[in-house]
């Protein structure tokens, strides 16, 4: 199954929580009978789920590296480095 | 002029904000995680500052995440109190890492101070190995999704973005971009086609087209 652009938006949008009631209904109906779109689905939450983590890996990663170097984390307490790695002077 | 001050403390417009990709919540929120759990974590564990570190980033990555997929609902825990519970059972599951890969020579996790904890180490037991057997396969699948992306075009890497990451409409994304809705949509849809074609090819999964 190649996923036209209406399925994306209604796989997006359910995958979002923004399928209006009555069309969520219909569409958790249509999963029970449709094995080709249970499958898209899993493969659709997957790689949102992907792109989203990488999103967030980055962001989090450069964040850390900013608030670290501003002095915005409690101070680093004696004894605690990670051992076999040299201390930072 | 009075300059707009948001209140974060508030969990309901926080919650919001985060989804909103606001930098400034993204900030307020990270300062408060890394002072409530290294506070906790440091009289309860000898793993070093580095990896609690490295704990408290994959557990703000897993925390959003959660957030953007549903997978969160607030209920009324402080939201930095649901990280720490996060942040903490990762550390537990490191330390168990640890002692299967290294045989935990000198790194250990003491409870002296929390009665709690040890009951909580003895009830996670199976669940942890398990957690971290799906922690893996989910960093498998993480990679394919990162190869499959690096190998599309920058344009097509952006529209993907876009389509799961910014809670817009396609037409605000159009508008945002510079192109009309009508190929901005058929342009996503072919790149995310060319996205899935990857992963279902490279990694022998069941396509029933």
């Amino acid at each position: 199954m190649n996923p036209d652009n209406d399925l994306l938006d209604e796989l997006n949008d359910y995958l979002n929580d923004t399928l209006p009631p009555e069309s969520r209904t219909q569409f958790e109906a249509r999963l029970l009978t449709d094995e080709a779109l249970r499958d898209e689905l899993d493969l659709q939450r997957t790689i949102r789920e992907g792109v989203l983590s990488l999103y967030y890996q980055n962001l989090v990663k450069n964040l850390h590296t900013e608030l670290q170097t501003n002095g915005s984390f409690l101070p680093p307490v004696n004894g605690r480095s990670t051992p076999n790695k040299p201390e930072n002077h | 002029m009075t300059d707009f001050c948001p209140d974060f403390s508030n969990p309901f417009y926080l919650l919001e904000q985060l989804r909103n990709n606001d930098d400034a919540a993204f900030r307020w929120l990270y300062v408060r995680c890394e002072r409530v759990c290294m506070t906790y974590a440091r009289p309860r564990t000898k793993l070093p500052d580095d990896d609690l570190s490295d704990v408290l980033q994959d557990t703000m990555v897993t925390f959003l995440v959660q957030l953007r997929t549903g997978k969160f609902t607030y209920q009324g825990v402080p939201i930095e109190q649901y990280v720490r519970s996060l942040f903490w059972k990762k550390c537990v599951d490191r330390w168990r890492k640890y002692r299967h890969e290294r045989s935990m020579s000198s790194l250990q996790i003491t409870d002296s101070t929390d009665p709690e904890q040890s009951a909580a180490l003895a009830l996670y037991g199976d669940l942890l190995a398990e957690g971290t057997a799906r922690a893996e396969e989910k960093e498998i699948w993480l990679q394919r999704v990162e190869t499959a992306l690096s190998r599309l075009e920058p344009p097509c890497r952006e529209l993907i973005e876009n389509f799961y990451l910014a809670r817009h409409s396609s037409k605000t994304v159009a508008n945002m971009l510079g192109l009309s809705d009508g190929y901005t949509r058929l342009k996503r849809t072919r790149c995310l086609n060319t996205l899935r074609k990857q992963l279902l090819n490279e990694y022998a999964l069941h396509d029933d087209a």
